[in-house]
């Protein structure tokens, strides 16, 4: 991305905001803080944009914005744990939280982080098992059995809360 | 419920204005130094990193050496007595042997490990004290040629 200057790098935040965004909401359940992690990551990348390749700037985007909001969950959760598991705390404040409801909320929470990862980039950011093979710098041939057993388990999580996925 | 797989994965909007905020939060990382980070603050940030490591390691190191130097101390600074000093008569039964303490040339020079050690015995007889003074002692008959027991006289009526 050598040479790339701002307006181009404003462009590519525009052609990433949402999908990148999507992953993240199911990550911090705050539309604010997903969208202020969303910019963070492309700003840390625009400060070593001249060593990024081109073919990797994807991925890297990614995977910056990823390991910020799995700090800031961290943190948050920690916080939360600190002030006495404060429940209201932890409920989405902003008004996406009723466009989500709580069971797909709690289901996709409560998956494995790995499994989590590849079942939010296929699904939500449509990246390709190659390219969440890149992210998650795993082995490509790893990411398909990942998302299988990511789908059977968040059904299996819905169906616990009363919720049927159909699956068409 | 039932909910589909495009409800479960619906694309939701940003909020309005990303774009634009982005672009303020872009400019201003450019005009405080073109958005990279001064090589001579990293310069100086991983040194600071590197200093601090040094320093735990120095500090953890030398705080190991006290442990050593003091734990080591008690036995080092203490020289072992000579064992040319005999103070007590060697005993073998275990009332001689309780009012007998250990000789001051370490276990290893005590009497009752001659015949452990291969060397020639020392003993010589058993004697007992009682209120600083020798008390007269008669040996019981064992049932175990191994074993010895002795049984204090009452010499003043005790």
């Amino acid at each position: 991305m050598s040479g790339v200057d701002e307006a181009r790098w404003i462009e590519h935040y525009s052609a990433l905001e949402k999908p990148l965004y999507n992953v993240v909401y199911r990550w911090l359940w705050d539309a604010a803080e997903s969208q202020d992690v969303v910019q963070e990551a492309f700003l840390r990348c625009w400060r070593i944009r001249d060593r990024i390749r081109d073919d990797g700037f994807k991925a890297l985007v990614f995977s910056t914005a990823l390991r910020i909001a799995s700090n800031r969950r961290r943190r948050k959760r920690l916080w939360q744990m600190v002030s006495l598991g404060d429940v209201e705390a932890a409920l989405p404040t902003t008004s996406q939280a009723e466009v989500l409801p709580n069971a797909i909320r709690e289901a996709i929470d409560g998956l494995p982080e790995a499994l989590k990862r590849v079942l939010l980039l296929s699904e939500l950011a449509g990246m390709s098992y190659r390219e969440i093979a890149a992210v998650m710098r795993v082995k490509e041939g790893t990411i398909g059995s990942r998302r299988n057993r990511a789908i059977a388990l968040l059904r299996e999580r819905l169906q616990a809360q009363g919720v049927q996925w159909n699956d068409c | 419920m039932t909910v589909d797989r495009n409800r479960l994965f619906e694309q939701l909007d940003p909020p309005p204005g990303g774009a634009e905020r982005f672009r303020a939060r872009l400019d201003a990382a450019v005009s405080g130094g073109n958005g990279r980070r001064n090589p001579v603050d990293g310069w100086m940030h991983a040194l600071g990193a590197r200093r601090l490591g040094a320093t735990a390691a120095g500090a953890a190191a030398a705080l190991a050496l006290v442990i050593a130097v003091v734990t080591r101390l008690p036995s080092g600074s203490a020289p072992e007595e000579p064992s040319d000093a005999p103070t007590t008569t060697a005993a073998a039964a275990p009332e001689a042997a309780a009012s007998n303490p250990a000789p001051a040339g370490g276990l290893a020079e005590a009497p009752e490990l001659d015949w452990l050690l291969g060397r020639t015995s020392t003993l010589s007889g058993v004697s007992v004290t009682v209120r600083g003074e020798e008390a007269e002692i008669i040996e019981v008959p064992s049932s175990d040629p191994r074993i010895r027991v002795y049984m204090v006289a009452s010499s003043s009526g005790d």
